[in-house]
């Protein structure tokens, strides 16, 4: 990836869009958006909920595509997904029917990667996050911070650059979340990927991210765009930390 | 077992249940419960058989019992409850079979795409409330008696050809009609309420349409689908009757009903409808035995 180093991993260029809903209801999410992300950079998208925040990812990601402008990621023009780019979801996203080892093998599998070559790959990740013992378990005999651990996983099974997360702990407790994004920041300190995580939590973004944009207004634009110069681990109770928090909460409720 | 069965709340509630320190009392408690209407039954039955006196109106339950507990034994000439049980059997997974075959592939089609929908469904749905005994004429009129030994240009004195003289091809299209419908509603909803969550996550892996519909949206309508398959053969094994009383129709559970009724043997009628609600109730607990094996994931998920 020397190029990708070189130039922005994701750039995105005068992007809007629109929906058009049943009887002729006509949204229009997002208004001429245009972004750079560096590679290595957390990026967390903040906006409270109808922003089009998730609406953004998934345009970066492909699964929706946009009414104009242009989407790079790592030099390719997005028109669908691509497997060094992949995606973290909320909540239903492990299929119940596959076994955990099967579900995080699914992307592998998709790539034409052997059964035993694909098994042992999706053995070794789930090792590291700590769900060896439930390789044969089902989602659902799984807690909600384990099926997340584990779509993580399969996120990372392919060896992607890019991570996109759609509030991948919004339906976590609050406890097992401040423990998930202790993980997460501890494996990108680590790996150092590029990662665009979408949420609408202010704490959540101060603590994870190295830049937060705030997406506002109907139709969504970008409110706000600032680096976040805190050291990590960061420390929640820091008046800085704080300081951060209530100028992008202001950023978010302004009109 | 259904997980809202196993609350905390229904737990306490069966704790209240009668005879809840001995399981053998509460299966026999149970049993008895369900046995109650069923003795008034054929209690009732017996007393007005005493009643009646006449074998031609209400037999008595002693002349069903032993028509079936004899089931190889040739009944009025047509052969035995047996062979008539087997024949019909070998006609509905026929055309069950070809049934299915349709359905569903035609079911995930229309379920997935909305183009597909739009050109087929209106269309279908104009067949949809026409019950399969209603196309009996129609059917007769284009198939006649052609069976399969016909198509098959099997000779008379093949060993084969008195089975293969007896599938009649209006016969299996009777049944075909009886069971499309469920199977094809089933398989449509199954396909269309595929959790947009999991067709997103798979495609952001970088699914294509064909990994789409065989890695999601078949894996996840396969119950539902199952279910059709249920419906639809129960469907199937209630069209047959009157799919046998075609004329032309030499044997089979549905015919031995038209025919027994005939030669008035109430006896036989009796028996024959009591052999098809066996049968189908054979059918229905062996295919959910397979159903409760196969979807685990569904019954005890979420």
């Amino acid at each position: 990836m020397d190029i990708a180093d070189a130039v922005n991993a994701i750039e995105v260029s005068s992007v809007s869009k629109t929906f058009f809903g049943e009887k002729g209801m006509v949204v229009k999410a997002l208004d001429a958006i245009c972004l750079d992300i560096r590679p290595h950079e957390f990026v967390c998208i903040l906006g409270s909920s109808g922003c089009g925040k998730s609406t953004l990812l998934n345009l970066m990601a492909g699964l929706i595509s946009a009414d104009g402008g242009m989407i790079k990621v790592l030099g390719n023009t997005i028109k669908k997904p691509i497997r060094e780019a992949q995606m973290v979801f909320q909540e239903y996203s492990l299929l119940p029917w596959r076994t955990v080892l099967d579900n995080v093998s699914l992307s592998l599998e998709l790539g034409g990667v052997s059964k035993k070559e694909r098994h042992h790959r999706a053995r070794q990740l789930l090792n590291s996050f700590g769900l060896d013992e439930f390789c044969n378990s089902y989602p659902h005999e799984l807690s909600g911070g384990m099926r997340q651990r584990a779509a993580i996983a399969r996120a990372l099974s392919t060896g992607p650059d890019v991570l996109y997360m759609d509030e991948p702990f919004g339906a976590l407790d609050a406890h097992t979340r401040l423990k998930m994004q202790q993980e997460l920041l501890n494996y990108w300190l680590g790996e150092k990927k590029t990662v665009v995580f979408v949420t609408h939590s202010v704490e959540e973004a101060v603590f994870l991210g190295t830049r937060i944009i705030v997406l506002g207004g109907r139709p969504g634009t970008i409110r706000k765009d600032i680096a976040i110069e805190l050291n990590y681990p960061r420390n929640r109770w820091h008046s800085e930390f704080g300081d951060y928090c209530s100028s992008l909460l202001q950023a978010m409720e302004s009109p | 077992m259904r997980a809202t069965d196993r609350t905390p709340e229904n737990n306490i509630l069966r704790h209240h249940s009668r005879f809840r320190h001995n399981i053998v009392l509460r299966i026999i408690y149970k049993a008895l419960l369900s046995a109650i209407v069923p003795m008034l039954f054929l209690l009732f039955w017996h007393s007005r058989a005493i009643g009646i006196d006449n074998p031609l109106r209400l037999p008595p339950i002693s002349n069903i019992l032993d028509i079936m507990l004899n089931p190889m034994e040739n009944v009025i000439g047509i052969g035995s409850i047996w062979r008539n049980t087997y024949i019909s059997l070998i006609r509905v997974l026929l055309g069950y079979t070809v049934a299915a075959l349709v359905a569903v592939p035609l079911g995930i089609i229309i379920g997935y795409s909305r183009v597909a929908k739009r050109m087929l469904l209106p269309f279908l749905s104009f067949f949809r409330s026409i019950p399969p005994i209603a196309w009996v004429p129609l059917v007769l009129a284009w198939f006649g008696i052609t069976s399969a030994a016909t198509i098959l240009g099997v000779a008379i004195t093949h060993p084969s050809f008195l089975i293969l003289n007896n599938l009649r091809i209006s016969m299996l299209a009777i049944i075909f009609l009886g069971a499309f419908f469920p199977i094809l509603n089933n398989t449509i909803f199954g396909i269309e309420s595929v959790r947009k969550s999991y067709v997103d996550a798979v495609r952001s892996m970088g699914a294509g349409p064909v990994a789409l519909i065989t890695k999601v949206y078949i894996p996840h309508a396969m119950p539902t689908i199952f279910t059709g398959l249920q419906v639809g053969l129960g469907t199937a094994w209630q069209t047959l009757v009157g799919a046998e009383m075609l004329p032309g129709s030499i044997a089979g559970l549905g015919f031995m009903i038209t025919h027994a009724y005939q030669v008035m043997r109430i006896d036989v009628v009796i028996s024959g409808m009591v052999s098809i609600s066996i049968v189908g109730a054979i059918l229905y607990a062996a295919s959910h035995v397979i159903g409760n094996l196969c979807f685990k994931w569904k019954t005890q998920g979420k």
